[in-house]
């Protein structure tokens, strides 16, 4: 396994074309926009360091029994599932923010079992091909980007409808020795700080869409692969110099469009060639490890949570009641996001491959939750923190003589606590609700693995209406109907 | 010389600082401990230090180890009185 120091140098040697801010950023790695998303990546490898987490940050191969870091791991059993929400809680508690590499994870495990049924159905051999792939991924303790949503053009039409062809990545040439591809991934989280991209389609297909029903992995510098950044709120924060004002001073996540401008894929690399009638169950599945992901969120929130009763107390408002009432309530809504992806862990299954994926109608409760829970803790955050959040000037203020000596004064709380550290901890739940951080915690809560329609289209798909209607007529004494 | 192997559980959501508890406890050791894993082997003890009251980790470990497991759920008890089982446990005690 890598540690952090050896992923930083590794991320360093590859040659990304990144741009942000309409320029090419030639070492995304010491960019200060891009870092903190760096160093929360790295913490999934120094967890996986320390002996009072690697319980949970390290698994056992199933390929070569080797130790490896829990992010590449295919999930053997319950427990794996279970150990996998942990982590994301651990982790989101550690970075207070997303750490990128779940995603991958989510890919590799949906592709074990999709690769798996097709070879089955069509005597094709993805899956020896993808196992090939997995031991690479295990042995190099890489980061995988799990690229799965194509910017899609008009919602209203299939991807072979479209006025322009590339609003779904697609295949535009077969050669002997591979595939060309050419399209775009909207929204892709830790693109840069990845190793590997992982490519799969992003909606069920018939087959007039066939040449968008493509899987494949390269790695994450092959030629002809663009990366723009996503902007955040407030990320030239971090140009500035000083930290207090982003809020949380070591992490943060990013995002990125990536084109595919006629890229190259070799056929070792290819794990679905137009077989578009598993394109459904690839996105299914890898939507649902990707809803019980949402267990970062969890984590996040234990930092919220925390630095909410920390304002409280600094305030002079702690004791009050309805301010505890609102701490219990925020709790309660935490715990019950964490009841969810444990929920769901715990009902997971064996697929044919081996490989044990979650409860799909519960993962998809879980993920509907996270899509509404969030912004209510978020909401109870702002209203215990006042408005001070938002209005109090910078460090730079703080810091001038001229203008600290007077925040110092005015800006005081508690007379023990001094008038920087109330301002740490309104940056940091200003950071989380509406700064930098809001997107994974918020935006991201929303709209990562699924808005929240396809939850419920999800969540209909797989209930079992007829065992509520059989129960209920036999309470009330009538003959069960099938 | 004591040979013991020290266990951790992953520490989703710790009540309390374990790294720290386990740092009290061997500051309050009266005698020098090998500290090892629980993958090595001959080991006398294992200390499975753990962040709640889940028995997520306990279960396997209590079930496979052939030696005395001492469990830690809470960081209440006096440093000095755990350094004083460990040193004072012996194989084939029940805990």
């Amino acid at each position: 396994m890598m540690t952090a120091a050896q992923y930083e140098e590794s991320i360093r040697k590859l040659n990304l074309q990144v741009y942000m801010f309409g320029k090419r950023v030639e070492n995304p790695v010491d960019n200060p926009i891009i870092r903190p998303s760096m160093q929360a990546v790295a913490k999934t490898y120094e967890l996986a360091e320390r002996r009072e987490h690697e319980d949970i940050m390290i698994a056992s191969s199933h390929l070569t029994g080797k130790k490896i870091n829990r992010f590449t791991h295919i999930h053997q059993s319950l427990e794996d599932l279970i150990k996998k929400s942990k982590m994301g809680r651990l982790l989101g508690r550690e970075t207070g923010c997303c750490f990128q590499r779940c995603v991958g994870m989510d890919a590799l495990n949906a592709l074990s079992i999709t690769t798996f049924n097709i070879d089955q159905k069509h005597k094709t051999s993805y899956y020896n091909r993808f196992v090939k792939y997995l031991e690479y991924v295990q042995n190099n303790d890489l980061v995988c980007d799990g690229a799965m949503t194509d910017p899609k053009g008009d919602r209203s039409l299939a991807p072979h409808q479209q006025s322009d062809p590339d609003m779904y990545l697609h295949i535009v040439e077969e050669r002997k020795d591979g595939i060309v591809v050419r399209g775009a991934k909207a929204h892709q989280t830790g693109a840069v700080n990845s190793h590997e991209i992982i490519v799969m389609p992003t909606i069920a297909m018939s087959e007039q869409d066939k040449d968008y029903a493509v899987t494949f992995s390269l790695p994450s510098d092959t030629r002809g692969i663009v990366y723009i950044m996503g902007r955040q709120s407030c990320d030239t924060r971090k140009l500035e110099g000083e930290t207090m004002d982003r809020g949380n001073v070591l992490f943060g996540g990013h995002e990125a469009l990536v084109v595919f401008d006629n890229v190259f894929v070799p056929w070792e690399r290819v794990f679905m060639f137009r077989e578009y009638e598993f394109a459904g169950e690839l996105v299914e599945n890898f939507a649902s490890y990707h809803r019980q992901s949402y267990a970062c969120k969890v984590g996040v929130g234990d930092v919220l949570i925390g630095a909410t009763q920390l304002i409280a107390e600094y305030n002079g408002a702690g004791k009050a009641s309805h301010v505890k009432d609102k701490i219990i309530e925020m709790n309660h809504l935490n715990e019950t996001l964490y009841c969810g992806c444990i929920a769901c862990a715990s009902e997971g299954s064996r697929k044919p491959s081996g490989t044990f994926l979650v409860n799909t109608l519960l993962a998809n409760v879980h993920k509907q939750n996270i899509t509404r829970f969030p912004y209510e803790i978020g909401r109870l955050a702002q209203d215990i923190a006042g408005g001070l959040m938002v209005t109090m000037p910078s460090e730079q203020d703080l810091k001038a003589p001229e203008t600290g000596k007077w925040i110092k004064k005015y800006l005081q709380g508690r007379a023990d606590i001094p008038a920087e550290e109330r301002m740490r901890i309104l940056r940091l739940i200003e950071n989380i609700t509406l700064g930098t951080a809001a997107v994974g915690y918020l935006t991201e809560s929303m709209h990562g693995a699924g808005s929240p329609q396809a939850q419920r289209i999800m969540i209909s798909r797989t209930v079992n209406m007829k065992e509520k209607r059989k129960a209920a007529r036999k309470l009330v004494g009538l003959e069960e109907k099938d | 010389m004591r040979k013991i192997a020290l266990k951790y559980c992953g520490g989703c959501n710790p009540r309390y600082d374990r790294v720290r508890y386990y740092q009290r406890i061997l500051d309050a050791l009266q005698e020098e401990v090998q500290w090892v894993s629980v993958e090595d082997d001959d080991y006398e003890l294992v200390l499975l230090i753990k962040g709640c009251e889940a028995s997520c980790l306990e279960t396997k470990i209590t079930k496979t180890s052939a030696v005395p497991v001492l469990i830690i759920r809470e960081d209440c008890r006096e440093p000095a009185e755990i350094a004083e089982m460990l040193l004072a446990v012996k194989r084939g005690d029940d805990y």
